[in-house]
């Protein structure tokens, strides 16, 4: 690895527990590129088997790619990695925002935090110097606050933050960690895992590393183009400008798929939808918000009931209106701003409530159980006294807050029946009865579900046959509801998005929804560019592939996952869609069967239990994962 | 020879702030650009210039103005109307 250009050459060590640093090169890692590659290689080195997510021995690893910090359309993305306290497999987040760059410019590509520290800390990282404050008086306070309090504690408002909120500190298993105030890394309980470690916050601040790329002129010819060209022909960016992913897809008169009442249905009313579109929200928008070197501004800042946040995507409106049936924008919004503000997952919590509702609703549960409240769809008030219970960890929220695979096993009467659980984790997305790549990249995703692993959402544009050959050398995607060549194009997209995370580039502003934006080979001239190396597209997605069988590995390791746990939830083989467009469709576990078959055939996998096999591993140069995994007596097929 | 600034379409991207560093530098470092975007605690944004700004002589149009994606930047001798908004001009 040339560090001159691309990477700032550093990796920072920070162990809490006795207070010290150490710093070690990069240029030794570079196999997995960086960002979430590296990332993972440290969290599959640096974490042994029976090591607890909340136990001082797990870390949590911050990687910037090589295209972060400088003016790579998108290129802001933090990767994060930790072992998941939901799962105990993999853990992993993504978010935009201003600190990955703020890490780089300090002179660090990634950040490794480890041990525990005696008492609430925050850490601040300003170059070359690090510094663990005190962070009691900040305990307690929300994530949107408490990077204004650091900043004025440092006197810097150019740094940057990563923050929990009380969700993190009562240690809910499904907290997230908000970068720069409103910028969510959300799945695998990150922010649980900062709460156990006492770490209220991790800020930066760098003065002095500058990004060099090795071919200026080549490349700000190239991202003149993308901005100037590509992306102002791109419908996907025209669309995210006027309102992130609200803006077009979730509209009335679609019948797009969307996730209805704890997932029992997957059509949602125009009379409901209607209710809840992007003009809705904008009445409490304040402004247009972009991420650090983002010519796309797809987010908000929006005001609601005196909490200022970040947001409101797609995923909340799924998480907090449809999912639960609320059709009032304010207490969507109210809903979304309190997550940020307690650093929740939307997603999880949503999962938690709705399944919550539905126990009420079919009798599984009383107000006896639930703090006198009557729990029921539609009710905005009581979605958000829910939330407030759970990130408090009060009363019935103790229960929720524990996640719906945990507590539904404590609660028992057939409420296991009623989640959607996958590998722990609960399902929660729309379209997953429909649109079969999609299905099958949210069950097979190493995170535990999520579709920002293997899930095309391509998968909705409805390409051409002509197109997806083109593209992926697949035959024929077009229809969604069918199996035909859909493992291949989940296959195709783990190792696409893997490459993403690793340079840190944004997914919304790539081919996993917009055919037009950033292929392969656009990555790897932009990386050519940059770092002066030389490398293929076919080179990056054979590395990206790599990173899936790491992560493979890592959670047959942890967890002992494989094929039994890429099965979706009952729900959704059992109970149809029941109207609009995709009615009547639901998963089949015949064709379920065939698509797993394929789906590890085409990664060279064993078929019966869904691992990687030793030969695969080998040819992808992950002598030292064959290794683990024979040391810890797990006889690899 | 002024820059103008219009808060209301400003994005705090930072698209200006690395373009500027990159006429000075040849590197991408906000801190050697000439042109600081902050947000304060509530989300509204402040821009300023300063002393060091040479007005991208050397450029067909500032960097800063090149890559802005909103156009919230102006030349102030390549207009003819001074735009709405203006909250801060370089001096």
């Amino acid at each position: 690895m040339n560090r001159q250009y691309g990477w700032s050459g550093k990796i920072l060590f920070i162990d809490l527990s006795n207070g010290t640093t150490r710093v070690e090169p990069t240029d030794q890692y570079s196999s997995f590129i960086g960002g979430r590659g590296i990332n993972q290689w440290l969290l599959f080195n640096l974490v042994e088997k029976n090591i607890d997510a909340l136990d001082a021995g797990n870390v949590i690893i911050l990687g910037a790619g090589p295209m972060v910090g400088a003016l790579v359309p998108s290129g802001s993305r933090l990767a994060v990695d930790y072992k998941n306290v939901l799962t105990e497999g993999v853990g992993s987040g993504n978010s935009g925002g201003r600190f990955a760059a703020e890490m780089k410019y300090a002179g660090y590509d990634h950040i490794v935090i480890m041990g525990k520290a005696a008492r609430p800390t925050y850490i601040y990282i300003e170059d070359d110097n690090v510094y663990f404050r005190d962070a009691s008086y900040l305990w307690g306070q929300g994530t949107w606050e408490t990077e204004n309090i650091i900043k004025d504690k440092e006197n810097e408002w150019a740094l940057s933050t990563l923050t929990i909120g009380v969700a993190g500190e009562n240690l809910v298993k499904f907290a997230c960690i908000i970068g720069d105030k409103g910028r969510a890394v959300g799945y695998g309980g990150g922010g649980a895992v900062m709460g156990s470690k006492n770490l209220k916050a991790i800020a930066v601040r760098g003065r002095n590393t500058a990004v060099k790329v090795a071919s200026p002129s080549e490349f700000m010819k190239r991202v003149r183009t993308f901005n100037k060209e590509i992306f102002r022909k791109s419908s996907t960016v025209e669309i995210h400008r006027k309102g992130g992913t609200l803006g077009a897809y979730l509209l009335p008169g679609q019948n797009r798929p969307h996730g209805v009442r704890n997932l029992n249905e997957e059509f949602w009313s125009d009379e409901a939808i209607k209710n809840v579109t992007r003009e809705k929200f904008d009445e409490f928008l304040v402004r247009r918000h972009a991420c650090f070197g983002c010519p796309v501004y797809c987010s908000g800042i929006y005001e609601i009931k005196g909490i200022t946040c970040e947001g409101i995507q797609a995923n909340s409106l799924r998480a907090f209106g449809s999912n639960v049936d609320v059709t009032r924008a304010e207490d969507v919004l109210y809903a979304h701003a309190l997550c940020n503000k307690y650093g929740l997952d939307t997603d999880q919590t949503s999962a938690a409530i709705a399944w919550a509702i539905e126990c009420f609703e079919k009798g599984i549960i009383d107000k006896g159980d639930t703090d006198g409240l009557k729990l029921k769809f539609g009710d905005g008030n009581c979605v958000i006294q829910l939330i407030q219970k759970i990130a408090a960890r009060e009363g019935f929220g103790h229960l929720l807050a524990m996640g719906v695979h945990e507590a539904s096993e404590i609660l028992g009467h057939g409420s296991r029946e009623l989640a959607l659980l996958v590998k722990k984790n609960s399902a929660m997305e729309a379209g997953m009865r429909s649109h079969k790549a999609w299905a099958l990249g949210i069950m097979t995703s190493t995170k535990g579900t999520g579709h920002l692993r293997g899930a095309p959402a391509l998968e909705f544009q409805r390409l051409s046959p002509e197109t997806s050959k083109k593209l992926f050398d697949i035959e024929d995607i077009n229809d969604p509801t069918s199996y035909k060549n859909k493992p291949a194009l989940v296959v195709w997209q783990e190792k696409y998005k893997g490459i993403v995370d690793m340079m840190g580039t944004c997914a919304l502003m790539s081919m996993w929804m917009d055919e037009t934006l950033f292929s392969p080979e656009d990555i790897a001239d932009f990386f050519n560019d940059i770092t002066g190396k030389y490398t293929s597209a076919n080179r990056l997605l054979e590395t990206g592939e790599a990173l899936q069988n790491l992560e493979r590995s890592f959670n047959l390791l942890h967890s002992g996952f494989g094929r039994s746990d890429d099965y979706p939830p009952r729900k959704l083989m059992e109970i149809p869609v029941g109207k609009g467009l995709y009615a009547g469709e639901r998963l089949d576990l015949n064709m379920w069967n065939h698509m797993l078959d394929e789906y590890y055939e085409l990664h060279g996998w064993d078929k019966t239990t869904g691992w990687p096999t030793k030969k695969r591993l080998l040819a992808l140069g992950l002598d030292a994962v064959v290794e683990k995994l024979t040391k810890n007596n797990i006889l690899l097929p | 020879m002024k820059i103008l600034f219009d808060k209301h379409r400003c994005t705090a991207c930072g698209l200006c702030e690395l373009a500027c560093s990159f006429h000075h530098s040849k590197s991408f470092l906000p801190d050697k650009a000439s042109i600081v975007i902050c947000m304060d605690r509530k989300g509204h944004i402040e821009i300023k210039t300063l002393p060091t700004c040479d007005f991208c002589t050397n450029e067909e149009i500032p960097m800063c103005m090149d890559f802005c994606p909103t156009g919230a930047i102006k030349l102030k001798n390549k207009i003819r109307e001074r735009p709405k908004n203006i909250i801060k001009e370089s001096t």
